[in-house]
Formats: C-alpha cells, structure tokens, sequence
C-alpha cells in the first residue's frame, strides 16, 4: 500500500475543510517538511514519533507556565497581604475589573472560565485554539487571583496550555485528531506540574477534556504529564504540593464518609447553584464591568474578616492537613460558608478564574468542619481519623459534585497521599457526592453552556458525527435539470433514459425555479394528451426549503424532516443552483461518517 | 397518563420502538408496565430533540364526489358563435360564479397567455385551458367550467380537430390541481364519457354523470 504524500488537508480546503471560494491547483506549494516520510516505513497514520515529540514540548511548556503562573500570583498575593484595610476591600475589586478587561477588551474573548472552551475545541473545533488563549485567562487570573479574587489558576492554566498544544499542533501541521490529542497534553501537563500529580493530569485530561479513553491517546497525555511533573519538581522541589500528607482512616469512619458523601453532594449543588445566581445577578447590572468590580469589594470586605476564603485558598487547607488541632467548628463553618460565598461571587460575575481550587478549598473546610461535628456528637465515629484526612476525602467529594470528574478527585488525593488506603472512604464519598449532585445539577458546570450551545460533541456522539458533515457531503452534481417550459410529455422523453427521480426546473435565464418530483406528477404523465399540454412550471414545487452547500448535516435533515421532501436543492450564496441533496444519501453518508470514525476500530 | 398505543403516536414511532425503549431502560413506564407519564415522556422527547407529533398524520382523503362537486362550482355555458379560443376562455371566465369581480380580468389574462404559451387542446375536441400556475388568491376552492361549443374552434390541437367540449379547472394549490386533473383525465378517457359531456341538457346532469363513475381510488 503507497503512502500518501499529499498533504491531509487538501489545498483547495480552508481551516475547516471546507472548499475555499478562490484555489488553485498550484495553490499552497509549500514544504509538507515535517509529513514527507519515506515510503517503506509504511502509511502516514502510523507515525507517532512526532506527536510523541510535540507532547513532550507540550508537557514542558505547560508544566512551566503552571509552575509560572502560580508562583507569581502567590507572589502577588503575600505582597498585598498587609494592606490596610480600605485597600484590603478595593483590591479584590480592581482585580476583578482587571481580569475581565484584560480577557474581554485586550484579547477579545468571552468571559468565563475557559474550561468549556476546550471542551469546545476538542469536541466540534477540530482541537483548533485561538493563539491568544495561551495568554488571556493566564494574565486574567494573574490580576483576578492575584488580589484575591476567590478562584482558582488550574482553569486558566488548561485553558492555556491547551491552547499552547493546539499552536504547536498547528505549526506541525498535525490533523484534528492528533491536535486534539495536543490540547489533551495541555491539559495533563498543567494539572500535573500544579499538584505534582502526573496521573490525576492524564485522568483529568481524559475525564473531563477529551471524554474518551482510546489507547492512542495514552501515550502522549502520559508523556506530557510526567514531563510536566518533572519539571515541576525540579522547579520547586519533589512533592512540592501542598496536598502531601499522610491519610489515616479506620471501617467506623467509612460510616461517616457516607453521610459527608451525602453532604459534599449538596454543599457541591450549593456552589454551583451560587455561581449561577450570581451570573443572572451580574447580568443586571448594567455595563459589563460593574458587576465584577462591585462583587469584589464584598469579596474584598470578606476577605478582611476571614482571609482564608478569599484568593486561591490553598494556605487555609494547607493548615487544615498539617495542624493537629481543629480550627474549631465555628471558624470551619463561617470559612465554609465564605467560601462559597466569595467563589459565587467571583466566578459569577465573569471574572477569570477556575472552579478547581474552590472545589479543592471547600471541600478541605466541609471534611473539617464535618469531623468536627461528628466528633463532638458521636466520638467512637471519628476518634481514630485526624481532622487532615476527611478534609482530603471532601475535596474529592466536592470535585465529583461539582465538575462531576469522580476519577479525577479520587486520583487526585489516591496520588498526593502516596497510598491505596485511602480508596475506599473515596469512592464513597465521591460517588454519592455525585449522585446527591446530579440529581439536582444535570450537567457540571462546565458542561453546562456547551449542552446549551449544543456544542458538547463526545466522540462518537450522533452531534459529533453530525457536526462533520454538511451539505457537501451528500451533494450530487450530475443532475440534469429541465426548464419550466417543458411539457410533461417530453419530460416523459426525458425520464425514459434517465434515473433521476427529483429534477431541478430552471426558468429561461438559468436561475433556479423549482423542483420537480416524479412521484408527485406520476398520473398525469402517463396519460398523453394531458401530458401534452401540462407544463413543468404549473406542476413544479416551488416551496421547499433550499440549503446552501456548507448547511451542517443536522440543519439539512431538520430541513427534511419539517418539509417532508426526499430530496431538497442546493443553492449557493448568490441562488445558483449547484445540486441536490436526497435525504437518504444523505443518511448514507452519515452512517459511513459513522464508520469512518469509529475510534474502536483503531485500537 | 397514556399507553403505549398513545405514547406511540405521540412520538411518531412504532408501538414496536416505544417497547423496545422501555426494555433498553430509555423509558420508564409506571408500575402496571403499559402506561406512560405523558409531561415525562415529553420532557424525554424534548431532551433528545425528538419531535412530537399533535396532528395525525394521514392527509385527508379525497372525497367521492371531488370531482361532481368542482363541475357544480363552475360555470356551465351553451354556445354557439364563438370564433376563437380566447373568445371561449373570456365567456367562461365570465360566467364563473365564483370569482371576485375585480380578479377577473387578471385571471383570463393569465389564462390567456398559458394558451399562447402552448395549446392546451386535448384532441378529440376537447380543450382545456388553465391558468399558468395555481395558486391564486382568489381561488378557494377547486372548480371545473364546461362550455360546450356548437361551432366548432380552431385551436391549434395536435390532431388538428377542433374543439367543441371546453373544460376550465380552477384549484386553489398544485395539489388540488393535480388532483382534478387526474380524476378528470380518467373519467375522460371512459369511453362514452366526452360524448354524453357534450350531450348532457343541463350542469346538473353532468354533476350526476360524474358521480355515477366510479373512481380508481
């Protein structure tokens, strides 16, 4: 079998495969430099050694701008530390404003979290990033964060190192599949330089990013994230995060796990429900800058009485596993409720930032504040098991409730607590965190705008499938169309050589004026004096829908179904009549899409 | 609440599909095992983006008496000085008890130009002349005009006879349009038929002449 040399997008495509208006054969001569491979190493498919090669870039340049971003926001954040209080409550405000305007005004691009973006991309965008993602949310959560805004960087930092990948995607000129994989590397190596965690990157990666598990993504998310690690470590020092810690539980704490499950499942509700409120509040507000400037001087006057819910948060959970001593349940409660609080605020309002670390904070604080309870109320439950260890099991609670990632959190704190132990209060607690939770929420908060947008496009999902084809797909050209002068008995002439069922009618001067169905006319052209004197134009259909040759598939087969036509013309942007479309061509071409892309059949 | 005959049509699907959907664990029926939550089953449907079907579906059938019924709505005219085949349309036009006044003079014109378009002589005498395209607005419900000619018109058929039967359908869409085409193109190819059309005394008799035939469908 020959390899193809030509280039896997052809020359006359644009970006989306999609025929350009003005190409010529000659068009992009340009180098396939890095896809010419000699033939007897075999089909172009089969070459790995270059997206290996770009993970590796990849897993570095995310693990270093993680590492980046985070040492200088914990920078940022000790310098403003002691501020007086007039500045205390301000700054979180003029982070906030900061934040949103640097992402919406300086790199044009809508606020949020950044999260369902890459979703996006991976799922109908063909892993295609815009450049400047790698530097929007970074610099935005930067000011956000930085002042104190209450959220967390590994939003900002997947959605750009994502976008890192798909640029070097792009340069490589690698096609969607692979690119896709590339946003995927983004993705576990940031996650994985944050928690020094090269697993919980891959499974997170995996879960929440790609919603696929096929071996031939494996490799290069597995690379990416353990270089990430590396690096992280050689940056900061070996199990630099924060979360090491050792994790002791005994069977009476499994039956409480079961009620904290319950629990993070309704507190996981409570956050999400919170950032949506604040989001139709923020919405009131007039000018779209107002809102995160005014959120954040609540945040900034909560942040003055209790520091610890404001800005990342990770010192109050750092003090929470390393701590003896409870901080008393009060003060866990008041931190708690805080949390969430300032989080809905922030995240509500647009300001750029992750829901992660929040996640990870208010779960740490319900873990606490939950043993504290139990052990005051039932002793012989909780006796054994420090303070540290539920908070550790709540963070995985609130991971699964609210992004609705169970592996991720369970491999999070399985990864940071070096053990095995820990899986069975675990998967308790994040299990039944995530049934509490779904039976209120549907969809994770980062779902949530893309089922809206109809752009949550899992592999092998009908959308996905869909959102390849369109019209173009299933367009037949070698239609001969007929004028509308004619009569039906030389159409009778016409049909008696030809296979056609449907026939486009064009006027005198070539512009399209209906179509005609065989099946409609049937009688009448079987009997030949009518036949003789009824014309195409008395008879023809002139109000069927029309579809333009880039009409997604799922629009056409709408179209079909509402007019209840079997075949619909082709018109291009000036009225033209380029085809026709059949409706069960077009149901042809969908199931051999769906073949095509059947990612079983690669292994 | 609705059974699985109900939810079936519902959702425009077999009763076989709405089972098998219930066995996969897509639906969940109540506890009898038959019966359906109607608001459940639509916010499943709504969810999937499946649509929901609140008319039925089969289109009306045509009635028996289609085509008596159209001949009874027309007008019916005797004559017996007519020259031409435009005279013979204007006179029909005229006489159409149906038509709004002022629409008149666009429809024969319309009319008109479809016959110079190209001859709508059927052969054998018989002619029937059109308008271009159906619909008008001021048609609202089909129509067959008979004039049966004594002097024979001159007009322009294939066979070259002229003609002494002309007939005139009106249809408010294409659809009815072909339907009175095809009923009339069958009852005129009866034999005897054009014969008795042209002998008939009077608009009342043909309308029974036609009921009498019994139709394809």
């Amino acid at each position: 079998m020959e390899s193809t040399d030509q280039s896997l997008e052809s020359d006359q495509a644009d970006v989306q495969g999609r025929p350009r208006a003005s190409s010529t054969a000659g068009g992009r001569q340009r180098a396939h430099g890095l896809r010419q491979f000699p033939k007897f190493l075999g089909p172009q498919e089969e070459h790995w050694e270059y997206l290996i090669l770009a993970a590796i870039v990849v897993g570095l340049a995310s693990g270093a701008s993680a590492v980046a971003l985070r040492s200088a926001v914990h920078r940022i954040f000790t310098l403003l530390a002691g501020l007086e209080i007039q500045w205390a409550i301000l700054t979180p405000a003029i982070g906030a404003l900061l934040g949103v305007l640097i992402v919406r005004d300086v790199f044009r691009e809508r606020s949020g979290h950044g999260v369902p973006d890459v979703i996006r991309a991976v799922g109908v965008e063909g892993g295609r990033m815009p450049l400047r993602a790698i530097f929007s949310r970074w610099v935005g959560s930067l000011a956000n964060v930085g002042a104190g805004g209450s959220a967390g960087l590994e939003g900002p930092i997947v959605h750009s190192a994502g976008a890192l990948g798909s640029a070097i995607g792009g340069w490589m000129r690698l096609d969607d599949r692979r690119r896709s994989i590339l946003v995927g590397c983004g993705v576990a190596g940031g996650i994985s330089a944050i928690f020094d965690a090269p697993m919980t990157g891959l499974i997170f990666a995996m879960e929440v990013i790609l919603g696929e598990w096929a071996t031939l993504s494996v490799v290069p998310l597995v690379i990416s994230a353990v270089v990430a690690t590396e690096l992280s470590r050689g940056l900061m020092g070996h199990k630099h995060s924060f979360l090491h810690a050792p994790f002791v539980m005994e069977l009476p704490d499994l039956g409480a796990c079961i009620f904290l499950g319950l629990l993070a499942g309704l507190i996981s509700v409570c956050l999400s429900k919170g950032i949506g409120k604040a989001h139709l509040l923020a919405r009131r507000i007039p000018g779209g800058s107002l809102a995160p400037f005014v959120f954040g001087l609540v945040v900034g006057a909560i942040g003055c009485a209790l520091p610890l819910a404001i800005g990342e948060g990770y010192e109050g959970v750092q003090h929470l596993l390393d701590s003896r001593e409870s901080l008393g349940l009060g003060l866990g409660l008041a931190i708690l409720g805080a949390k969430l609080f300032t989080t809905s605020l922030t995240l509500g309002s647009g300001a750029p930032g992750g829901i992660f670390a929040p996640c990870l904070v208010s779960g740490a604080f319900l873990g606490a504040s939950f043993h504290d309870a139990v052990s005051r109320l039932l002793p012989q439950w909780t006796s054994i098991a420090p303070t540290g260890s539920y908070a550790i099991v709540g963070m995985s609670g609130l991971v699964a409730g609210v992004m609705h990632a169970p592996l991720t959190g369970i491999f999070l704190v399985m990864e940071v607590t070096d053990g095995y132990d820990v899986i069975l209060p675990l998967m308790i607690v994040s299990v039944l965190s995530l049934l509490v939770a779904r039976r209120f929420e549907r969809h994770s908060l980062y779902t949530e705008e893309l089922v809206e947008s109809g752009d949550l496009a899992r592999p092998g999902s009908d959308r996905r499938i869909a959102s390849n084809l369109t019209a173009m797909d299933a367009l037949e050209l070698e239609v001969v169309p007929i004028t509308e002068s004619l009569t039906l008995a030389a159409l009778g002439t016409i049909v008696r050589t030809s296979s056609q069922d449907h026939f486009p009618v064009l006027a005198a001067d070539g512009t399209f004026a209906g179509m005609l169905e065989l099946a409609a006319v049937r009688a009448q052209m079987l009997d030949p004096a009518f036949a003789r004197i009824t014309l195409v134009s008395e008879v023809m259909d002139t109000e069927m829908p029309t579809l333009e040759p880039e009409a997604p598939a799922h629009l056409a087969l709408d179209a079909f179904q509402a007019s209840g036509r079997t075949a619909l013309p082709v018109l291009d942007t000036e009225g033209k009549f380029v085809g026709i479309v059949q409706k069960a061509k077009l149901l042809d071409t969908y199931r051999r899409e769906l073949l095509a892309q059947d990612l079983t059949l690669e292994g | 609440m609705i059974d699985i005959e109900e939810a079936a049509t519902l959702l425009d699907v077999p009763a076989w599909t709405i089972r098998r959907w219930i066995r996969q664990g897509l639906l969940s029926p109540e506890s009898d095992g038959v019966h359906l939550n109607r608001e459940r089953l639509e916010l499943w449907a709504k969810r999937h983006g499946l649509k929901l079907r609140s008319k039925p579906r089969a289109s009306p059938a045509t009635p028996h008496d289609f085509l008596a019924d159209a001949v009874a709505r027309g007008a019916f005219l005797d004559a017996s000085d007519l020259g031409s085949a435009s005279e013979a349309i204007a006179c029909l036009v005229e006489a159409h008890p149906g038509l709004e006044p002022d629409s008149r003079e666009e429809l024969l014109e319309d009319i008109i130009s479809r016959e110079r378009q190209a001859s709508t002589a059927l052969g054998n005498g018989i002619a029937l002349p059109h308008p271009r395209r159906a619909p008008k607005r001021w048609i609202r419900e089909p129509s067959i005009s008979i004039l049966r000619s004594s002097r024979p018109i001159d007009w322009a058929a294939l066979d070259g006879q002229p003609v002494q039967l002309v007939l005139l359908p009106l249809a408010p869409k294409i659809r009815v349009h072909l339907e009175l085409l095809s009923r009339l193109s069958f009852a005129l190819g009866i034999p005897g038929i054009p014969t008795q059309l042209r002998e008939a005394p009077t608009q009342e008799d043909i309308c029974t002449l036609i009921r009498g035939i019994k139709m394809q469908r």
